[in-house]
């Protein structure tokens, strides 16, 4: 038996995820798309399908033993860590795309493989391929947390570890409402929520002071809620947008120091600030996916296999694209270097929140 | 043990490390330097120790909990490879002697040589304007011939089958573009079952043959491909040899059905080539994309427009471009049309 779920994303890009019904014990818990789900869209973009397939991939390239490529379509088998898996992706440059994702799950030590290879990677994926429709759209996914308040979305941006989360967290309970807080969309002079496993953000909410409380008890806590049909269930967290602010590029010190320091980055920075959200993206492939073992990148590799044999192609010259979008959308808004203490403690909040009243107005 | 390389005269450097039984399974984990091999100079370009060491944090940026940045320094806390465990440190990587601490586990070490060490040649290379091309390369009367292509495109099987052919041998895997020049760069071969061509299979000499049994066997009990690797000047008469040619032509192999030649422009093939090489540099360009995060303006992050200015400056002394699918086993037929190609161009 399948089953069809749909989402909208902003009315910018539609996409379906078609699935077995036995795979459904992961809404309990939460889909990352959860907030953009709606009861039917007409033509996907993206359409994922999770299950068995059998790949149509004659007449192509064979790259590195094992990439199939031809003109606007990419197969292959692959496996890292505890996972291993089939990929086909008709329409990987162009058109509507359709994802077909065979998760190969082996009996293993690691019983969490069984969740996240058929769950979290073809999501992984799927994502990408959002964010390649996104910049054909003229927006930008970036690796981003936002907050909002008066219709003013501050963007607070920075890799993995400087507490954007917990920034995020502090904010909302300070008033403001919560945009995302590992990805939003870019655009015109808008920031558009991508608020990804809100029913998390909830629950952290809820019963943590910061995200490194975030142990293994907490965790266990939050799953037996979720099958108990608490803040699981809640998932329709309205994702909104707001005007674009200000861009906050935040980085934690290594040194003793327990300062926050600001320094405004001035428009002749733009390209710079531009490089730097898409290194940030693309730092993403390698650690996304890094929990679960899957460090190498696979989906970077993908895209530069397919950009290898179609230098030309939309895959090919998307960043230089994505570029363009993100200096659009930066052109003329405020954008400042925070430097964080390594150690977090709630005067990190309070500085931001200070300084955001201070520089940016309200 | 501290031994010192020169690539071609253009950068030097020195690796250290101590070698375990485990390694001499492997032929040593420096197997992959080893045809680089010189006598020492004074100020290495890159001076590489494998080893226990203490990283330096002062001033530096956080960077997903793994990566401490500052000015021409990079610290990675941990970095894997299914089994394999490495921390390294680089510094002064924005400066002519770079130092690179690594202390990885057992099978880490192994790795090194080719996730950090060559990636790093390229880097040194290109950074003095020397672009590395993953290909390789033939010559006859001094006229240089390049395929360039990925994993499983044939170029080694294509280059060996016409060295067979009267060709010598500049480079197998990795070639060196200069102005209007093709210079070798010595890797070692990586012989597996499926590209044991008889022009190598016919030249090894016992010892080879002892490793290459044993890495069958070795596949055939965990399931896993060893190479066995030979430098090019243990295994072939050096008269089948050569350092350096003219550049002639490039071929970029494209594995698919049949046998198809198109000719291209440069600006195509430089393109091809980018993305070529960006591959190889995965994980490496890993390290590369954190320190431009930080640092968007060095010369980490300008990286790849460097390259490709450096390859179309390479490749102006030619016009001779070709895309070639090739079909996904080589034969006789493929190696001799390809032959034939050659002369008539």
């Amino acid at each position: 038996m399948r089953q069809v779920l749909s989402y909208n994303i902003h009315d910018v890009v539609r996409f379906q995820i078609h699935r077995d019904r036995g795979l459904d014990y992961w809404d309990l818990v939460d889909l990352k798309f959860s907030p953009f789900r709606t009861e039917s869209v007409d033509s996907p973009d993206v359409v994922l399908n999770i299950g068995k397939f059998a790949p149509s991939n004659a007449g192509c390239y064979v790259i590195d033993h094992n990439y199939h490529i031809r003109d606007n379509y990419f197969y292959c088998r692959d496996s890292e860590g505890k996972a291993s898996w089939e990929a086909e992706i008709a329409g990987f440059d162009h058109g509507d795309t359709t994802i077909n994702f065979n998760p190969s799950v082996r009996l293993s030590m690691q019983p969490a493989s069984l969740l996240y290879t058929p769950l979290f990677l073809p999501q992984a994926f799927l994502l990408r391929i959002i964010e390649s429709k996104l910049i054909t759209k003229g927006r930008f996914l970036a690796h981003a947390g936002a907050v909002a308040r008066d219709n003013q979305a501050y963007v607070l941006s920075g890799r993995a570890g400087c507490f954007k989360t917990t920034l995020c967290m502090e904010f909302v309970r300070a008033g403001f409402t919560w945009l995302g807080d590992d990805r939003v969309i870019l655009g015109g002079d808008e920031v558009m929520g991508f608020p990804t496993n809100p029913a998390m953000f909830a629950f952290m909410l809820r019963h943590l002071q910061d995200e490194t409380q975030w142990g293994l008890l907490r965790q266990l806590q939050f799953y037996a809620q979720c099958v108990a049909g608490g803040d699981g269930r809640k998932r329709r967290t309205a994702a909104e947008s707001a005007r674009l602010k200000a861009v906050l590029l935040i980085a934690k010190s290594a040194g003793s120091d327990r300062e926050v320091t600001f320094s405004a980055v001035p428009q002749s920075r733009l390209d710079q600030t531009v490089e730097r959200l898409i290194v940030s993206a693309r730092l993403e492939d390698f650690k996304g996916l890094a929990h679960f073992g899957i460090r190498s990148g696979p989906f970077l590799k993908y895209m530069l296999a397919y950009a290898y044999v179609f230098p030309n192609s939309l895959v090919a010259t998307q960043e230089r694209e994505a570029a363009e979008n993100l200096r659009n959308t930066l052109r003329d808004v405020p954008m400042y270097d925070v430097l964080i203490p390594r150690k977090y403690g709630r005067h990190v909040f309070e500085r931001i929140h200070d300084f955001i009243d201070r520089e940016c107005g309200s | 043990m501290k031994r010192d390389y020169s690539v071609q005269g253009l950068v030097s450097f020195t690796a250290e490390g101590k070698s375990s039984l485990l390694d001499r399974f492997l032929q040593g984990w420096d197997i992959e330097l080893r045809g680089l091999e010189s006598a020492g100079g004074d100020n290495p370009d890159l001076a590489v120790t494998i080893g226990r060491f203490t990283p330096d944090h002062k001033d530096c940026t956080i960077l997903d909990d793994d990566y401490c940045i500052r000015d021409s320094y990079l610290h990675c806390r941990e970095d894997r490879h299914s089994y394999a465990t490495w921390q390294l440190q680089i510094c002064g990587l924005e400066q002519g002697g770079t130092r690179v601490d690594v202390s990885p586990n057992a099978l880490g070490k192994t790795l090194i040589p080719e996730l950090v060490v060559n990636p790093l040649i390229w880097y040194k290379l290109n950074v003095k304007g020397y672009p590395v091309v993953h290909g390789s390369a033939v010559s006859r009367d001094g006229k240089g011939y390049v395929f360039a292509g990925r994993g499983a495109s044939g170029k080694s099987i294509i280059a060996l089958g016409l060295v067979e052919r009267g060709f010598q041998l500049v480079s197998d895997h990795f070639v060196i573009l200069s102005d209007d020049e093709v210079l070798s760069l010595a890797v070692p071969f990586h012989i597996m079952d499926f590209n044991l061509v008889p022009l190598l299979r016919e030249n090894m000499k016992m010892k080879h043959r002892a490793l290459f049994l044993s890495r069958q066997l070795s596949r055939r009990l965990m399931g896993r491909r060893i190479a066995t690797k030979i430098l090019s000047g243990d295994i072939l008469p050096q008269a089948l040899l050569a350092d350096r040619a003219r550049l002639r032509s490039v071929f970029l192999l494209l594995p698919r059905g049949e046998l198809r030649v198109e000719r291209i422009d440069r600006e195509e093939m430089v393109k091809h080539l980018v993305a070529n090489q960006k591959l190889e540099f995965v994980p490496f360009i890993k390290y590369m994309m954190e320190y431009a995060y930080l640092r968007p303006e060095s010369d980490v992050a300008t990286y790849w427009s460097r390259y490709e200015d450096n390859l179309k400056r390479a490749l102006k002394c030619t016009e001779d471009f070709y895309k070639v699918e090739v079909p996904l086993r080589q034969d006789e037929r493929t190696l001799g049309a390809i032959a034939e190609l050659l002369v008539r161009s």
